[in-house]
C-alpha cells in the first residue's frame, strides 16, 4: 500500500518534472576559425547580447567572441585588440601565433587556455573574451569582466556597533577579495567548485589549509559536487545539501553575510563556502552557541559580551516559549502565577469571546502577516503597514474586546525577542506556533514535552563529526572560555579554537 | 552499539532516570516507615545497589559480556531477557505518567492522547540513536537540578524537625524491605548491566559517583519530604508533588509546574533510553532492521498502556514491586553470575 502510493506520487511528480542533466558535450576546438565561429552561432543564436568578430593580420584569421554589457570594452580596445593587431607574428603556425598573441598581452589580465568548445562557451558566458587563431585547435580565454554590481555595503542583517562596515556583496571574486584582505596569508585556500546543472554556478571552497580538517574538507567537496539542482539562485540551495541528513529543526550550516565573521570562523578550522550571486557566505561546523555570538562580543569587554550572550539566550526562549507558557498557564496552571496578578488577567480575558489559545493562534498570525508585508512592500509603504499593525489591530483589537491586553504585550515581546538572532527567527516562529498548540492543549506537560524532542532533535545533528550541541554536550570545559561566556582577549588570544577538537 | 557515549554521558541519563523513580514514588511501596527512616534506607539502597552490581563489573572488567558477541545461543537469550526487562519499565514508567497526568493534572480529562503522544515522540527520540539521547541527557542534568533546588529553598520556610520520628520507629526489617523494593524498582541497574561494554571511559568511577550523588539527592528529596509533611506524606499519591505544590518563592507559588516539568524530562529520556536499548538489542542479537524494532515496540507499549490507562487497579497489578524486584535480580546479579561460572567452568574444561 505504502509502496503504491510512494509509486503514484513518483509518476506524477514524473508528469511535470524533467531530471536535472548537465550538458557534458564535448566538442574540441576546431583548426579553423569559421568553424568555431559556426559552432559557438549554433549553440548561442537567437542571443542578441553575443558578439562575433573575425580580423586578420598579416594573412592570420583571428576570431573573438563576447557578451555585450559582461565585458570592459575599453579594456578589450585597449588592452586586447591594439596589442593583438598590431602584433609582429613571425610564422604562420596558428598554435605558435595564438601563444605569441597571447604573451603580448597585459600580465594584469587573467589568460585561461581550452581545448573544449563546451566549456569555453561557459566561460565565455561569465564575461571572458573568447580568441580563436586559425590552425589553432585551442582557444584562449581573457578575464575582462566588467558587469553591473552593488558595491560593497554594510550587511543588513547583521548590523554591528563597532565593527567593520564591509559585507559581502553578489560578486563572487570582490567575497574572496574582502577574505584575502583580511587573512594574509598562503595557507589561505580557495577552491572552485560548479553547481546547478544549468546554471553553472561558481561555488569557491574558502579555508585555512594548516588547520582545516581534511576529513571535513573532502566531505564538504563530495556533498557539492553530488548537489544536484537545476539553478542555483543562493547559498540556501547548498544548504540542505550540506547540513544533517536528518529531518531536524536545525541544519548544522552557518551563514553570514559578513567577511570578518567568515575570517574568525575559518580562524577555527571551520570552512567557508561563498556562491557566485549571494551576499551570504555558508561555513561548516556550525555550533548551536554560535548562534548568540557577534563580531561585538569580541570588540567589548568580556563581562558585557557575557551579558549580552545571556540576554540573548534570554530572548531566544522568550521568543519561543512565552505564548506557550501564558497559554497553558492561563488554561491549565493559574496556581503559578502571583493573585494579585491573575485577577487582572482573567479579568482582561474574560472579555475575550475566543479560548486563550485560540486568541494567541490568531495574535501570531496577525503578527507574522504585518511582518511579511513590511519585508516584502516598499519601503515607504512599510512604515504604514507598522502603523496599522500597531494602532488599528493592536490598540483598536483591545478596545473592540477582540484580544486581551496581556496577550498583546505577550505577542510583541515574543515578537520583538525573536529578532534579537535573526537566523534562528525561522525556527523560533515554527516553535512558537507548536508551543501555542500544545500549551493549551496539555499545558506544562507538552510544552516540556515538546522541548524535550527539540532539544533530541538539536542533539542529533552532528554532520560533520561534530556536535551541533557542542561544547554543552558533549561538554567541552576547554570550550566554553568563548561559548556563553567570553574570556578575555589576554586569554584568548593565546590559543585559538580548533573546532575539529569538538567532536563526540 | 557501534558508537559509543562517555561514562560522563551515560551517567547522567541514569541520574536523571534515577530522580524521576524519587519524584514519582508512591507511598504504597514504603512499608508504612516513617519519615526519618526513609532518609536512612537510602543508605541501605546505596549498599545493595553495590553489591548487586558487583557481578556485572566483573564480568565486564574480564571482557566477557556476551552482548558484546553477535553469534551463538546465550547473547540471543541475554538480549531477550534484557529487551524483557527494558518493556516492563517502559509500561509502568508510561503508566505511572498516566496515573499523574489523569489524577493530578487533567483530573476530567482522558489523557489517551498525551499517553501516545509521548510514546510516539520517545520512539522517535529512540531512533535518533544512543548519541542524542545522552547529548541531551546532559544538557538537562544542570536544569532539573537547579530546579530541584529551587524548590527545595523555597520550602525551607515550610520545614519543620518535629516531624521526624526516631529511626527505626517501627523496626529495621520495614526499612530494609523497603531498600530492597527500592532497589528492585531501579532498572537503571539493568541499563548498566546491559550497556557497560559499550561506555567509554571509566565506568566504574562513574558508577560510583552516580549512585552516590543520586543517594544523596534522594535522601535530600526524602529529607524535604519529612520535614515539610511528616507522616502525612504517607496519605499522599505523590508526596514529592504534594510538598512542590506546598512551595512558594517570592510571588511564585505552587510550584508543582517545576516537578511536572522536570517529571517528563526525566520520563522522556528513561523511556526513550529504554525503548532504544530495547530495539539495539533485538536488532543485533537477531538481525532485525532496528528501525522495525522500534516500531515494534512502541506500539506494543501503546497497547499495554492504553490497557491499563486510567484504571488504578490494572496499574497496581501492572506495577507489582515482586516483578520489578525478581526482574532486576535475575537481569543484573544472577544473570552476571551465570555467565561468569559458565566461562569458568568452560575455561576448566578446556584446560
Amino acid at each position: 500500500m505504502v509502496i503504491n502510493v510512494k509509486n503514484w506520487y513518483r509518476k506524477k511528480v514524473d508528469e511535470i518534472t524533467a531530471p536535472t542533466k548537465s550538458d557534458d558535450e564535448k566538442t574540441p576546438v576546431k583548426p579553423t576559425v569559421a568553424e568555431n565561429l559556426e559552432y559557438l552561432k549554433s549553440k548561442l543564436t537567437p542571443s542578441f547580447d553575443v558578439k562575433y568578430r573575425k580580423s586578420e593580420v598579416d594573412g592570420i584569421k583571428f576570431g573573438f567572441v563576447m557578451l555585450d554589457g559582461m565585458c570592459d570594452n575599453e579594456l578589450i580596445t585597449e588592452q586586447l585588440i591594439i596589442p593583438i593587431m598590431r602584433g609582429i607574428y613571425e610564422t604562420a603556425d596558428g598554435e605558435k601565433v595564438l601563444e605569441a598573441a597571447a604573451d603580448l598581452i597585459s600580465g594584469s589580465i587573467d589568460k585561461s587556455i581550452q581545448y573544449e568548445l563546451n566549456a569555453s562557451i561557459r566561460e565565455m558566458l561569465s564575461g571572458s573574451l573568447l580568441m580563436f587563431v586559425e590552425g589553432s585547435e585551442r582557444a584562449v580565454l581573457f578575464g575582462v569582466q566588467k558587469f553591473p554590481k552593488r558595491s560593497i555595503s554594510e550587511p543588513d542583517s547583521e548590523t554591528q556597533e563597532r565593527g567593520s562596515k564591509e559585507g559581502f556583496s553578489e560578486s563572487f571574486k570582490d567575497n574572496v577579495a574582502l577574505l584575502r584582505r583580511k587573512i594574509r596569508t598562503p595557507v589561505l585556500k580557495t577552491e572552485i567548485l560548479e553547481v546547478g546543472a544549468t546554471s553553472k554556478t561558481r561555488v569557491c571552497i574558502v579555508y585555512l589549509s594548516d588547520r582545516v580538517n581534511e576529513k571535513t574538507l573532502e566531505s564538504v567537496k563530495k556533498k557539492i559536487k553530488n548537489a544536484s539542482f537545476d539553478v542555483c539562485l543562493g547559498s540556501g540551495y547548498l544548504e540542505p545539501f550540506l547540513g544533517t541528513e536528518k529531518a531536524s529543526f536545525f541544519s548544522g550550516v552557518g551563514s553570514t553575510e559578513r567577511p570578518d565573521v567568515l575570517t574568525a570562523k575559518l580562524s577555527e578550522g571551520k570552512i567557508g563556502i561563498i556562491t557566485d550571486g549571494t551576499p551570504y557566505a555558508l561555513f561548516v561546523p556550525h555550533l548551536f552557541t554560535e548562534y548568540f555570538h557577534s563580531l561585538d562580543d569580541y570588540l567589548k569587554k568580556p563581562y558585557y559580551a557575557v551579558s549580552i550572550r545571556l540576554l540573548k539566550i534570554a530572548a531566544f526562549f522568550v521568543g519561543i516559549f512565552l505564548p506557550g507558557i501564558y497559554v497553558a498557564i492561563c488554561t491549565f496552571h493559574q496556581e503559578v502565577i502571583p493573585e494579585t496578578m491573575i485577577f487582572d488577567i482573567c479579568l482582561q480575558e474574560s472579555f475575550v469571546p475566543l479560548p486563550v489559545m485560540i486568541e494567541a493562534l490568531i495574535m501570531h498570525t496577525v503578527f507574522e502577516i504585518v511582518k511579511e508585508a513590511g519585508l516584502r512592500m516598499p519601503k515607504s509603504i512599510g512604515n504604514a503597514v507598522s502603523i496599522v499593525g500597531a494602532l488599528v489591530i493592536g490598540d483598536a483589537a483591545v478596545s473592540a474586546g477582540l484580544v486581551a491586553a496581556p496577550m498583546l504585550i505577550i505577542i510583541g515581546l515574543t515578537s520583538i525577542s525573536s529578532f534579537v538572532i535573526p537566523s534562528l527567527y525561522d525556527v523560533s516562529s515554527l516553535l512558537r506556533v507548536i508551543l501555542i498548540i500544545v500549551g493549551g492543549i496539555s499545558g506544562f506537560y507538552g510544552i516540556m514535552l515538546v522541548f524535550a524532542t527539540v532539544i533530541i532533535n538539536m542533539a542529533a545533528v552532528a554532520p560533520y563529526g561534530i556536535p551541533f550541541t557542542s561544547p554543552l554536550s558533549p561538554t567541552k570545559t576547554g570550550a566554553w572560555r568563548d561559548s556563553v561566556f567570553r574570556a578575555d582577549w589576554r586569554t584568548l588570544g593565546k590559543k585559538r579554537l580548533q573546532t575539529d577538537r569538538l567532536d563526540k | 552499539m557501534n558508537s559509543k557515549i562517555s561514562a560522563f554521558q551515560f551517567y547522567s541519563i541514569l541520574l536523571l532516570s534515577r530522580i524521576l523513580i524519587t519524584l514519582t514514588y508512591t507511598p504504597k511501596y514504603t512499608e508504612g516507615i516513617t519519615a526519618s527512616d526513609m532518609i536512612f534506607q537510602t543508605l541501605f539502597r546505596f549498599a545493595f545497589g553495590i553489591i548487586i552490581t558487583l557481578p556485572v563489573f566483573l564480568l565486564n572488567k574480564k571482557n566477557e559480556n556476551e552482548l558484546q558477541n553477535k553469534n551463538g545461543t546465550f547473547p540471543k537469550i541475554k538480549a531477550l531477557i534484557f529487551s524483557a526487562v527494558f518493556f516492563y519499565f517502559s509500561v509502568t514508567t508510561v503508566s505511572r505518567l498516566d496515573l499523574f497526568a489523569g489524577t493530578v493534572m487533567f483530573p476530567e480529562t482522558d489523557v489517551k492522547f498525551l499517553i501516545l503522544l509521548v510514546i510516539v515522540l520517545c520512539a522517535y527520540a529512540a531512533s535518533l540513536g544512543i548519541e542524542p539521547i545522552a547529548r541531551s541527557a546532559v544538557m538537562f542534568v544542570i536544569p532539573v537540578l537547579l530546579s530541584l533546588a529551587f524548590i527545595f529553598i523555597s520550602l525551607v520556610k515550610k520545614m519543620d524537625f518535629l516531624n521526624l520520628t526516631p529511626l527505626f520507629y517501627n523496626g529495621v526489617f520495614p526499612v530494609v524491605k523497603t531498600s530492597l523494593n527500592a532497589v528492585g524498582r531501579t532498572v537503571e541497574y539493568a541499563v548498566i548491566a546491559a550497556s557497560l561494554p559499550f561506555v567509554k571511559g571509566n565506568s566504574k568511577k562513574g558508577f560510583f559517583i552516580w549512585i552516590t550523588v543520586q543517594t544523596a539527592i534522594t535522601a535530600i528529596i526524602f529529607f524535604f519530604e519529612g520535614t515539610v509533611l511528616g507522616e502525612f506524606s504517607n496519605m499522599q499519591l505523590f508526596p514529592v508533588y504534594t510538598i512542590a505544590s506546598m512551595a512558594q518563592f517570592s510571588f511564585f507559588r505552587g510550584l508543582g509546574a517545576i516537578i511536572t516539568g522536570v517529571w517528563i524530562l526525566c520520563a522522556f529520556l528513561k523511556i526513550s533510553l529504554l525503548i532504544f536499548l530495547q530495539s539495539k538489542l533485538i536488532s543485533e542479537a537477531f538481525g532485525i532492521k532496528q528501525i522495525t524494532v522500534t516500531v515494534v515496540s512502541a506500539v506494543l507499549l501503546s497497547v499495554v498502556c492504553l490497557f491499563v490507562s486510567g484504571n488504578v487497579s490494572r496499574f497496581n497489578a501492572v506495577d507489582s514491586s515482586l516483578i520489578k524486584f525478581v526482574l532486576i535480580m535475575v537481569s543484573v546479579p544472577v544473570l552476571a553470575i551465570a555467565e561468569l561460572i559458565t566461562k569458568r567452568v568452560k575455561k576448566c574444561v578446556k584446560q
